[in-house]
C-alpha cells in the first residue's frame, strides 16, 4: 500500500516537473497574432459601418414606404369622398328640383351645392395635400 | 471586454495558453496555429468573457475544444504525415542536475511522454490541465463541461496508465 502510494506521489512531482517547462511565445508568433487581430479589428470596422448605412437606409426606406401608403389611403379617401358627394348632389339635386316644382324647393338645392362644394373642395384639397407630400417624400 | 482589456489579458497569459497549446498539439508549428485560432476566437467572443471568473480557464477551454477538432478531422491524415514531437529541448533537464540525474530526467521525460502520447484526448487534456495549469477538478469540469466525478475518474485513469507505462518503460523508480 505504501509503495503504491509513494509511487502514486512520484508520478505526481514527476508531472509537475514534466509540465514545469515554459516557453516564452515566438516573436513571430506574437507578431502573426498580432497583425491577424489587427485585419480582425479593421473588418469588425468595417463590418459596423456598413450595418450602421445598411440600417439608415432600411429606416429611410421604411419612412418612404409609410408615407407613400398614407399617401395612397389619403388619395383614396378624396376620391370616395368626391363620388359620394356626387351621388348626394344627384340625390339632392333631383329631389330639390322636384321640390321646386311643388313648394319651394330652391332652398334645398342651395343647400345640395353647397354641401357638395364643400366635400369636393375638402376632397381637392386633400389631393392636392397628399400630391404635395408625395414630392416631398420622394 | 474592450480591446484594452484584452490586450492586457494577452500580454497576462499569453504564455501560459501558448504552453499549453504546445503541450497539447505537442509540434511546435501545430501549436503556433492552435494558439492563433484560439486567440482569434476568444478575440472574437470577448463579450463573453466579461462573466467569467476565470477568463484564462475560458481560454484554455477554447484551445481544448479547437485542438479536439482539429484531432477528429486530422484522424486519417496523421496515419499518413505523423506528427514530429517536439524538439528535445522542451523537456530538458535543469542545468543544475549533474549529467547523470540530466540524463535520468530525460529517460523519464521522454517516457512520460510516450506515455501521454498513448492516452486519448479526452484523458490527456484533464491531465495537462491538472498537471501544468494547476487546475482543480472542479476548475477542470466547468472548463471542459464535464461533471466533476468524470474529471475525477480521467484523472484516475491517465495516472494509471502513465505508471504502468513507466513500470514498462524501465524508469526504476516505478518498478516494482
Amino acid at each position: 500500500m505504501n509503495i503504491k502510494s509513494s509511487k502514486t506521489e512520484k508520478l505526481d512531482c514527476d508531472l509537475r516537473e514534466f509540465f514545469s517547462e515554459r516557453r516564452d511565445v515566438p516573436p513571430q508568433v506574437k507578431a502573426n497574432l498580432h497583425a491577424a487581430l489587427l485585419a480582425k479589428r479593421a473588418k469588425a470596422a468595417e463590418t459596423e459601418t456598413a450595418e450602421v448605412a445598411e440600417n439608415q437606409q432600411n429606416i429611410g426606406n421604411f419612412g418612404h414606404h409609410k408615407m407613400e401608403t398614407w399617401l395612397y389611403l389619403m388619395g383614396f379617401a378624396a376620391a370616395v369622398s368626391l363620388i359620394f358627394s356626387a351621388v348626394v348632389l344627384v340625390v339632392i339635386g333631383t329631389w330639390g328640383f322636384l321640390g321646386m316644382l311643388s313648394f319651394g324647393g330652391f332652398p334645398i338645392v342651395i343647400l345640395g351645392i353647397g354641401y357638395y362644394w364643400l366635400l369636393s373642395s375638402s376632397a381637392a384639397s386633400g389631393l392636392l395635400f397628399s400630391q404635395k407630400l408625395g414630392k416631398r417624400a420622394i | 471586454m474592450d480591446v484594452t482589456e484584452f490586450e492586457k489579458f494577452l500580454t497576462l497569459y499569453e504564455k501560459d495558453i501558448y504552453n499549453f497549446c504546445l503541450y497539447l498539439a505537442r509540434n511546435q508549428q501545430a501549436a503556433e496555429d492552435l494558439y492563433q485560432e484560439t486567440m482569434l476566437f476568444a478575440f472574437e467572443t470577448r463579450a463573453d468573457i466579461d462573466n467569467l471568473q476565470n477568463p484564462k480557464s475560458y481560454v484554455l477551454a477554447i484551445a481544448a475544444g479547437k485542438w479536439k477538432n482539429s484531432v477528429r478531422k486530422a484522424g486519417r491524415r496523421a496515419e499518413i504525415a505523423p506528427e514530429i514531437p517536439l524538439d528535445s529541448a522542451f523537456n530538458a533537464a535543469s542545468p543544475a542536475e549533474n549529467p547523470t540525474q540530466n540524463l535520468e530526467r530525460q529517460e523519464l521525460n521522454a517516457c512520460i511522454q510516450k506515455g501521454l502520447d498513448t492516452l486519448k484526448e479526452k484523458v490527456r487534456i484533464p491531465l495537462i490541465m491538472h498537471y501544468y495549469e494547476d487546475f482543480s477538478l472542479e476548475e477542470i469540469a466547468a472548463a471542459l463541461d464535464i461533471p466533476t466525478g468524470t474529471v475525477k475518474s480521467r484523472l484516475h485513469t491517465g495516472r494509471k496508465i502513465l505508471k504502468k507505462f513507466l513500470e514498462k518503460g524501465g524508469i526504476h523508480e516505478y518498478q516494482e
